[in-house]
């Protein structure tokens, strides 16, 4: 019959489902430093151990377009599973003082197919740009796509 | 005791689908966030045009010179069977590329007449003082201009629909007539209904 401890475990169980249920999808995040000759440093953080078991990010290129131009950067992404990955990116570029240069940088839909690896691109906003943040999450759309 | 047992299930159940219930009421929500709402053309795929084609530009060596050229920007033809405001998708490119400070837009395409009347206004209505009255024959010619096109595909089979759109943008030199830059954008998207419901 009833004891206690149904009476601890329900509570328990139903906000671990609660918790689990309203999850948010917090991104991987890739930051580069550029320096002059190009790539200066990087550094990885890892919020969705999910997402980083699937998707890796590899080989970061930086090139300065023109003269006086901006930088233009590719960061390859692979996917490491057998299965095609649905996932949203966002590039965000910053000065060399820290402020945001990008005018929006929307989440953006991508799609890798199993093993796949492909470049992902973006031009800095304007030449002030040095650092810039690739953050990698699962789709996490306004609304389903049901019709 | 059997009843408290209930009261409790059915109260966790409660709290389990008001904890995770949309509500109906407005909230604002992140313009930067993906929308899949319907396969129609939406915020996303704005986004997702603008992202390429300001990447594309901005990497092409006409903008890296230095010069800043001037931009007319032309029309995007919409080709699609529905309705999309093409002038946003133009009026987000251009903001951008504004923003970078490696190019510059002409407005006569937009307000010309405003221009024109404005112009009238301080040379010929004698209210505004000559000294600073701008006249005709001042404005910048175009070294560019940017068109386009929007074309998308539509099939529908059983609960599957799929939809492809295509951009396809060009920057043309107004001097010499050739294509100076191109550069399309693929979208693709598919919604499956659901076995019941409308």
């Amino acid at each position: 019959m009833l004891n206690i401890r149904h009476f601890i475990l329900l509570p328990v169980i139903s906000l671990s489902f609660i918790i689990v249920g309203c999850a948010t999808s917090a991104p991987n995040i890739l930051t580069v430093q550029a320096g002059p000759g190009g790539l200066s440093s990087k550094k990885t953080e890892v919020n969705s151990s999910t997402l980083a078991r699937k998707l890796d990010f590899g080989e970061v290129s930086i090139r300065a377009v023109g003269p006086d131009a901006g930088m233009e950067a590719q960061v390859i992404v692979q996917n490491k599973s057998k299965r095609d990955v649905n996932f949203e990116y966002r590039f965000i570029w910053y000065d060399a003082k820290g402020f945001e240069v990008s005018s929006s940088a929307p989440w953006l839909p991508a799609i890798l197919g199993a093993k796949e690896a492909r470049g992902f691109k973006s031009s800095a906003p304007n030449p002030n740009a040095v650092r810039f943040k690739l953050m990698i999450r699962k789709p996490h759309p306004l609304t389903d796509m049901g019709t | 005791m059997k009843r408290i047992f209930i009261f409790i299930v059915f109260g966790a159940l409660l709290t389990l689908l008001s904890g995770c219930a949309t509500t109906p009421s407005v909230s604002y929500g992140s313009a930067e966030q993906v929308e899949t709402i319907t396969t129609g053309f939406g915020s996303t795929d704005l986004q997702m045009i603008a992202e390429k084609m300001v990447n594309s530009l901005l990497a092409t060596p006409l903008l890296q010179s230095g010069k800043r050229p001037v931009v007319y920007v032309h029309r995007v033809k919409n080709k699609t069977d529905e309705h999309i405001d093409t002038k946003s998708i133009t009026d987000k490119v251009k903001v951008t590329l504004l923003k970078s400070g490696r190019v510059r837009f002409s407005a006569v395409s937009e307000v010309n007449d405003e221009m024109i009347k404005q112009l009238e206004y301080q040379t010929s209505s004698g209210i505004v003082d000559p000294n600073t009255a701008k006249t005709f024959g001042h404005q910048v010619g175009s070294d560019y201009f940017l068109y386009g096109e929007i074309t998308s595909i539509k099939k529908r089979a059983g609960r599957v629909e799929d939809v492809y759109f295509k951009m396809t943008m060009n920057l043309v030199n107004v001097e010499s007539g050739l294509i100076e830059w191109a550069d399309e954008k693929e979208i693709r998207k598919q919604a499956k209904k659901p076995l019941l419901g409308p």
